[in-house]
């Protein structure tokens, strides 16, 4: 491998995600002759998203690199020769192999700690829409109640919020076997408070809670309404913080925001590291896609991962349902998964989601999102609470229609095609800046996509 | 006058064999095969207009279910349940997962699309999900003559045109009609006309 190559591999490396990294990069390869840089490119799909994503930045570094202006070509190649990267890999997942099937066979015994040893780190998909939470996630597993306590992972669903406090809980499990784990649906722990109740068995249920050294429970949110379950959790929590025993908590929104929820839990929720997981891009829900697959023993090309990924934005599960029918259609009719297969099982699907989004569905879904009325969308009122909810509706239905500015300025109350440009250029800034508006905004378009 | 009387049975007990399949063969396909050892499907989501067969399968599956021992959670119109119902079919499917057990749920449309809670939603969504689509009258008429032919019976083409002009036309409907007409002329010993299909059916039928 050429020296300009392995220095793109490294940068790349530092400056993506593993995932993308693996999907897009990885796969690349390169020879220079003069000032003319070739990239070899194993289908037109990488090529496209390499040429659209990253070909600035590998110009730019050709650049630097060669001390002259040069051209980047793109040639479609699948012989790719074996780079350095592989073997890392490859000797990495041997060595964990024995692990996994040795958990399999314990948790299959004793299944009292509610892990599911399929949910780890290492088949954890990354993206942009995940990666701090992941970071989050590996970094208290390795050193459970020393940093974060507690942590709280909160995003729509069908996003891999179970997979990620699945996958602490397991890799806790594997570096310390003598460790006190227990994973759980709130759903599950309000019963046991019923049942703690109803059996007057206080005792045992405290020595079971108490006595923890990592809880993981998900969906808190399911605790709303239920008093005396807030107020043994509570219990719990203090005992468990005060002890240093780590604590993880995941839930549909962030902790103000939880409903009918005692303000000391909320309060404490946010006392540790409050991450947000968020819907999948484009990218990543392909990458989803051929992880899926891989585990499924199915294969796919990247082309019917692509308008699988095209289709279905919402959520991770459904992706997974779409993937699921694909297969089943192939195991049916006995035809290999191409792209024609995918369409053909995906038809009623798409048939359903090709439901046009509009603008008025768009300003309506905003309006009660933040509780004002539609007809504040159009007015000339620019008082804030009016103005934001305004601009974030003109960003989204510049994002999910395909409408032009002028278009999409008439229909807010004849506004300029510069207001819509500005409040797009706007929402799109502070999204990355402000974590509420880029939740609101996340929430919304899951909604309005569906 | 004799009173003539068309003495129309209840359909036979729904089974995944009885079901027509239509268009509808890899759903019935991947249900079969979720009964079996080989399953590779457990989640199974169906959606369709009323009449296209989805209680039918429900109720066929059930059966075939527990006489394998199989265990199942099943759900008919979900997209009527109450918060808690949804809550409670949430810790059902939760727990379906773990233990292995088949889930069956039905709605009258895609799981997205029925504003039930997106935790349920999703996860209705996740598994298979297949849109079952109502037999069209041709294949319709095509299963009555199917079974007439079965039954050895001689069905003149205007007596079905006759039925699916006046009669209810789901099949459950016409499957019975069509059973009661070949009982009356075994008894009375007279074919089937449309004539006398006319008169039969001044007695209300269902």
């Amino acid at each position: 491998m050429n020296e300009f190559w392995s220095n793109c591999l490294n940068r790349f490396q530092e400056e993506l995600s593993q995932q993308q990294f693996n999907t897009w990069i990885k796969p690349l390869d390169c020879d220079i002759q003069e000032a003319n840089v070739r990239l070899y490119c194993p289908n037109r799909f990488v090529m496209q998203w390499v040429k659209d994503k990253f070909s600035q930045q590998i110009s730019q570094l050709a650049e630097d690199y060669l001390k002259q202006p040069c051209e980047i070509e793109f040639i479609i190649s699948d012989t790719k020769k074996i780079d350095a990267v592989e073997p890392r890999v490859n000797t990495a997942q041997e060595v964990k192999k024995p692990k996994e099937v040795k958990k399999k066979t314990d948790t299959k015994s004793a299944n009292s700690d509610g892990l599911n040893p399929a949910f780890l780190f290492e088949n954890f998909v990354t993206g942009r829409a995940n990666e701090l939470a992941r970071a989050a996630a590996l970094q208290i597993a390795e050193k459970p109640g020393e940093s974060y306590n507690p942590l709280f992972i909160y995003g729509g669903v069908g996003l891999g919020k179970t997979h990620l406090i699945q996958a602490i809980g397991n890799f806790v499990k594997s570096h310390n076997s003598e460790a006190k784990i227990k994973y759980l649906h709130a759903e599950r722990y309000v019963s046991d408070v019923v049942k703690a109740y109803g059996n007057k068995s206080f005792d045992e249920f405290k020595k079971k809670y108490h006595s923890l050294d990592l809880i993981l429970v998900d969906d808190i949110q399911f605790f709303a309404k239920k008093p005396r379950t807030q107020e043994e959790f509570f219990y719990v929590f203090n005992s468990l913080i005060e002890s240093k025993k780590q604590i993880i908590i995941t839930c549909d929104t962030y902790p103000k925001e939880i409903a009918d929820m005692d303000e000391r839990l909320r309060t404490r929720f946010s006392w540790g590291l409050t991450v947000a997981v968020e819907p999948p891009e484009l990218e990543m829900r392909v990458a989803i896609l051929l992880k899926k697959a891989e585990e499924a023993k199915v294969k796919i090309g990247e082309d019917v991962a692509f308008f699988v990924a095209k289709q279905i934005r919402s959520n991770v599960r459904e992706l997974e349902g779409a993937l699921n029918r694909i297969i089943a259609m192939s195991n049916f009719t006995g035809r290999e998964i191409d792209i024609n297969l995918a369409k053909e099982a995906l038809k009623d699907l798409i048939a359903v989601k090709s439901r046009q989004i509009t603008i008025e569905n768009i300003q309506k879904t905003v309006a009660d999102y933040y509780k004002i009325k539609v007809a504040e969308m159009y007015s000339k009122k620019r008082t804030r609470n009016f103005a934001r909810p305004r601009q974030v509706a003109m960003a989204l239905a510049r994002e999910l229609t395909n409408f032009s500015f002028p278009e999409i300025g008439e229909a807010f109350g004849n506004r300029h095609h510069t207001t819509v440009m500005h409040a797009c250029d706007e929402i799109g800034g502070m999204k990355n800046t402000d974590p509420v508006l880029a939740r609101d905004i996340a929430i919304l378009t899951q909604v309005i996509r569906d | 006058m004799k009173q003539l009387l068309l003495d129309i049975q209840l359909p036979a007990k729904p089974s995944l064999d009885n079901f027509l399949v239509g268009s509808n063969a890899e759903a019935i396909h991947t249900i079969s095969q979720s009964l079996t050892a080989q399953a590779t499907q457990r989640f199974i989501y169906l959606w369709g207009a009323p009449g296209s067969g989805k209680t039918h399968l429900l109720s066929a599956t059930r059966d075939a279910a527990e006489g394998l021992g199989k265990s199942l959670v099943m759900a008919d119109d979900v997209q009527d349940f109450s918060e808690q119902q949804q809550i409670d079919l949430f810790n059902a499917y939760n727990q379906a997962r773990e233990n292995d057990s088949l889930v069956l749920v039905a709605g009258n449309a895609s799981p997205m699309q029925m504003g039930l809670r997106d935790d349920l939603a999703s996860r209705l969504a996740w598994g298979v999900t297949y849109q079952l689509h109502p037999l069209s009258d041709e294949e319709k008429a095509q299963a009555l003559k199917a079974r007439a032919k079965q039954r050895g019976m001689k069905l003149p083409d205007d007596v079905v045109d006759y039925c699916f002009r006046y009669l209810r036309r789901d099949l459950p409907s016409l499957m019975a009609t069509l059973d009661a007409l070949d009982q009356w002329s075994l008894t009375e010993k007279k074919p089937i006309t449309v004539a006398m299909l006319r008169k039969l059916i001044q007695v209300p039928l269902l």
